[in-house]
């Protein structure tokens, strides 16, 4: 998810971070890409998924296509505090990457009836965490369930538009 | 109709405990200052084609000002050609099942969303989707 740091904390810096939080564990983080990125301090592979990274240099060493999911509308200041909070909170607990959800997630799309992931937090896996905080910032109704969403399927919510290619690298 | 349910963690840390573990006003301004602190790494060198680098450099500054927090990044990885062929499959299968028009949006077939998970975890789960498929930031 692009995190874009808010007017008031930059003052000092001639250009505003623009940031990815990304929920992958380090090393499948630093195997998609063929550099170290920058991440918020300390040792990254201290991180269990969640990681704060520079988001040019991970898109531009990213070994593959990038694509650009835009908001149809842009978050609201109450909605975007809400979201900082979430994720200033969820970086500290530092969660593991979340395996169980993300094959219940694929799973359940044939057997919906029977077989389903229960909402719960103590891990993410990368969609699972998007939508989780868009979930915190009531972008996202409540009764929505984090889990069953994979990455190729965030379109599904609306809340996005669909893919718009940003970066192909060969 | 009951269903069964395979997560071992039901409940233990729910939405409404997130709200309650919310950090205090101290706490986030205190991350705030540490992510606007964060170096301008720039740009360093890549693997990838000089081509390539110096367009998505020239489309990098004119995106980067158009860019919302909350807006997502969908990375689908470039296999190399003498890649094992089950990577292959997870790639062109999560390209195939994936949502990329509007009306894939509005319905996802439950089918291909069993095929993808079964292909994706029969050759090595999720640490292959970074490098392999297709994941989400």
């Amino acid at each position: 998810m692009v995190l874009v740091v808010p007017e008031k904390w930059r003052a000092h810096r001639k250009l505003p971070p623009v940031l990815l939080i990304d929920n992958t564990t380090p090393d499948c983080l630093y195997g998609a890409t063929d550099r170290l990125v920058a991440q918020v301090d300390g040792d990254p592979f201290s991180r269990n998924a969640l990681n704060i990274v520079d988001m040019a240099p991970r898109l531009e060493s990213y070994i593959g296509n990038t694509f650009l999911l835009r908001l149809r509308k842009p978050l609201t200041e109450i909605e975007e505090e809400r979201l900082w909070r979430f994720i200033c909170s969820e970086y500290a607990r530092n969660p593991g990457f979340d395996i169980w959800h993300l094959a219940g997630a694929g799973i359940r799309g044939a057997c919906g009836s029977w077989f389903q992931n229960t909402e719960d937090w103590s891990a993410f896996f990368c969609s699972e965490f998007i939508v989780a905080a868009l979930k915190v910032a009531r972008r996202v109704p409540p009764e929505v369930n984090s889990t069953l969403y994979q990455p190729g399927s965030i379109e599904v919510l609306q809340t996005h538009s669909i893919r718009d290619r940003v970066n192909r690298l060969g | 109709m009951a269903y069964y349910d395979h997560n071992r963690r039901r409940g233990l840390y729910t939405a409404a405990r997130a709200w309650v573990n919310f950090p205090d006003d101290d706490e986030v301004k205190d991350f705030m200052r540490r992510v606007a602190n964060i170096e301008d790494q720039g740009f360093v060198k890549t693997t990838a084609t000089e081509q390539c680098v110096r367009s998505f450099r020239l489309s990098w500054k004119e995106q980067k000002k158009s860019l919302k927090t909350g807006d997502v990044v969908l990375f689908s990885a470039k296999l190399k050609r003498d890649e094992p062929i089950q990577y292959k499959a997870l790639q062109a299968a999560q390209e195939e099942f994936s949502v990329q028009s509007k009306a894939d949006s509005e319905l996802i077939n439950p089918c291909k969303m069993t095929a993808l998970t079964l292909i994706f975890f029969s050759i090595g789960g999720y640490r292959n989707s970074q490098c392999h498929g297709i994941s989400c930031s």
